[in-house]
C-alpha cells in the first residue's frame, strides 16, 4: 500500500475493488492488526491500530467483525460453536450465549443447521455461520475479504443481501470484492485501488478498472 | 468472568479430547509408554543401589587382637572404633567364640578336630570385625588403627591383606552409580521428547484452528487452555494405565529379582508398596505436567506464527 489516506464514516457501505494484488487484502488486514504499516496510522473510532501493544490485539478483534474469503471456520466445532465460541472470547455468560447464537443463526437462516459442522454444509452456508459469528460481538464494523469469492451467483447474492440487511441496522461495512457483478447491484460507495494506490473514490460509485 | 474462561477451558478440552478419540488415545498411549520406561527406570536404579549396597556390606575388615589383651581393652578399643568417621558396626568376636566357629566350619574334618585337641589351648586370637557405611571408609579406619596407643592391643588388621580388592570394589560401585544415573537420564530425556513431539504433532492438526481463533480475538491463554486440559486429561488417564500395570509387574517380577539380594531380603514389591503415594505422585505428577507442558509449548508455537 501507498499513500492511501481513506476516511469512513460509521455506518458506510464500502466496496472495496481493484484486481487481485490491488492491496485490497492488506487494507483490511491493516485495520484488524494483522499487518502493520511501515509509516502512516491507522485509527478506528479514535483508537491509533498501528500502535496497539500485542496483548490489546484481542480486545480489538473482539470490535470488528471478519468475514474471509474461506470462511475460517473451526472445523471441528458445529455451527452453534463456532458462533459461540466468539462470545465465549469476551467472557460473555453462557445464559446470554444459549439466548443469542440461535437468533444470530436465524438472521443468516441456518436455524436447522445448528448441530451441524462445517463439513456437513455447503460454502454458502459456511459462509452465513462465519457471518453470523461475526455479528456474535456486537460490532460497530464488518471487514468482508471476497466473501463471495468461493460461491456461486445465488449464494453470493445471499450473503451481500444480509451485508446490506446488517449495514441498515447500523453497521459500518467494508467489502472488499473483484466481483464486477456484485460491486454494481449494490450500489454505494466504491474505492477502487490499484497497485497500493487509491485511484477512484465514488459516493455510488459502479465497477470500473 | 476469569471462573467462566476456566469453566470454558475444562468442558472444551474434555470435549475435543472425547471428538478426537483416537487421536487422544494415541498420544495417551505414547505417555504410557514414556511413564512406564519412568517408572522402569526408578525400579532398576532402586535395584540397582540395593545390589551394590548389599555387596558393600559384604566387605569388612577384621582386626585380630594380641593375644595377651584383656577384654576391657579391646572393648575399649571396640568403642574407639565405633566412634570413628562413617563406621556402620563393629562386632567383637572373642577367643571362645572364635574358636567354637572354628570348629562348627571345620567339623567334617577330623584332622583339625584331633589337631586343636592336642595342642590343647586356644590358637586362635579375638577380632573385632568392622563394617563401614561405605567401602571408601574402610582406608581411613586403617588409617586409624596404625595409631601408636593400638599398637600393643592390636595383631594385624585384614586391610592390608584385602586393600586392593576393597579400593577395587569401591570403584566399580562409584562407577555403576555414575553410569547408572547417567543412562536412566538419557533414557529419561528421550522418554520426554518422545511424548513432546507426538503432542506436538497432534496439535500440529490443530494449527488452522488456533489461528482462526486468534483472527475471532482470543486471548493467548484462552486458546492454550483447552489444549492444557486436553494434555492433562492425557496424562492422568496416562497415569492411571501406567499405575495399573506397574501393580501386577511388580508382583510377578519381584520373587524373581528376589534371587539377587540372597542375605538382605529386599523386595521391590514391599519397596513400592511402602512408598506407593510417592509412587502415585511422581507417575500422577510426571504425566499431568508433561502433557500439560508440552501442550503449552505447541500451541505457542502456532500463536507466534500468525
Amino acid at each position: 500500500m501507498d499513500d492511501v489516506n481513506l476516511e469512513i464514516q460509521t455506518g458506510e457501505f464500502v466496496s472495496i475493488v481493484g484486481q487481485s494484488g490491488a492491496g485490497k487484502s492488506t487494507l483490511l488486514r491493516l485495520l484488524f492488526a494483522e499487518e502493520f504499516p511501515t509509516s502512516g496510522s491507522v485509527i478506528i473510532d479514535g483508537w491509533d491500530v498501528t500502535a496497539i501493544k500485542p496483548w490489546q490485539i484481542p480486545h480489538l478483534r473482539r470490535q470488528i467483525g471478519v468475514v474471509f474469503q474461506d470462511f475460517k471456520l473451526i472445523s471441528d466445532k458445529t455451527a452453534f460453536e463456532n458462533v459461540a465460541f466468539a462470545m465465549e472470547v469476551t467472557g460473555e455468560e453462557t445464559r446470554e450465549i444459549k439466548r443469542t447464537v440461535p437468533q444470530l443463526l436465524k438472521l443468516v437462516n441456518l436455524t436447522e443447521k445448528s448441530e451441524n459442522y462445517p463439513w456437513q454444509m455447503s460454502g454458502g452456508e459456511q459462509q452465513r455461520v462465519a457471518l453470523a459469528r461475526a455479528l456474535a460481538f456486537k460490532p460497530q464494523i464488518i471487514l468482508a475479504d471476497e466473501p463471495t469469492g468461493n460461491l456461486d451467483a445465488l449464494h453470493a447474492w445471499d450473503i451481500i443481501q444480509l451485508l446490506l440487511k446488517i449495514n441498515k441496522l447500523g453497521t459500518t461495512i467494508l467489502l472488499a470484492s473483484h466481483d464486477e457483478a456484485i460491486v454494481n447491484a449494490v450500489k454505494k460507495r466504491v474505492v477502487t485501488l490499484d497497485k497500493g494506490k487509491v485511484v477512484r473514490d465514488q459516493k455510488t460509485g459502479k465497477y470500473a478498472l | 468472568m476469569k471462573i467462566f474462561a476456566f469453566t470454558r477451558a475444562i468442558r472444551s478440552g474434555a470435549t475435543h479430547f472425547w471428538r478426537n478419540i483416537w487421536l487422544s488415545l494415541a498420544a495417551t498411549g505414547v505417555m504410557v509408554l514414556t511413564l512406564a520406561m519412568l517408572s522402569l527406570l526408578l525400579i532398576v536404579s532402586i535395584l540397582g543401589q540395593n545390589i551394590l549396597k548389599g555387596i558393600e556390606s559384604k566387605v569388612d575388615i577384621t582386626v585380630f587382637m594380641a593375644d595377651d589383651a584383656a577384654e576391657t581393652a579391646i572393648l575399649a578399643v571396640k568403642a574407639d572404633i565405633e566412634g570413628f568417621k562413617d563406621v556402620s558396626n563393629v562386632v567383637y568376636v572373642s577367643k571362645d567364640q572364635a574358636l567354637s566357629a572354628f570348629r562348627d566350619k571345620h567339623k567334617e574334618n577330623s584332622m583339625i578336630a584331633q589337631a586343636l585337641t592336642e595342642l590343647g589351648s586356644n590358637p586362635l586370637q579375638a577380632a573385632l570385625v568392622v563394617r563401614a557405611d561405605n567401602t571408601d571408609a574402610y582406608n581411613n579406619i586403617n588409617e586409624a588403627l596404625k595409631s601408636p596407643k593400638y599398637e600393643r592391643l592390636i595383631a594385624r588388621v585384614t586391610y592390608d591383606d584385602n586393600s586392593e580388592i576393597i579400593t577395587r570394589l569401591s570403584a566399580v560401585v562409584k562407577t555403576s552409580r555414575k553410569v547408572g544415573l547417567a543412562i536412566t537420564f538419557a533414557l529419561a530425556v528421550i522418554a520426554v521428547l518422545v511424548t513432546f513431539n507426538t503432542i506436538r504433532l497432534a496439535i500440529y492438526g490443530y494449527h488452522r484452528e488456533i489461528e482462526i481463533m486468534t483472527l475471532v480475538g482470543a486471548s493467548p491463554w484462552f486458546i492454550k487452555g483447552p489444549f492444557v486440559i486436553e494434555g492433562i486429561i492425557a496424562g492422568g488417564v496416562a497415569s492411571i494405565f501406567t499405575l495399573a500395570f506397574l501393580y501386577p509387574f511388580l508382583r510377578v517380577v519381584s520373587p524373581q529379582v528376589g534371587a539377587f539380594f540372597v542375605d538382605n531380603q529386599f523386595s521391590i514389591y514391599n519397596w513400592a508398596m511402602g512408598n506407593f503415594v510417592l509412587i502415585i505422585a511422581l507417575v500422577g505428577g510426571t504425566g499431568v505436567l508433561l502433557g500439560a507442558i508440552s501442550s503449552i509449548i505447541a500451541v505457542q508455537r502456532y500463536l507466534r506464527a500468525q
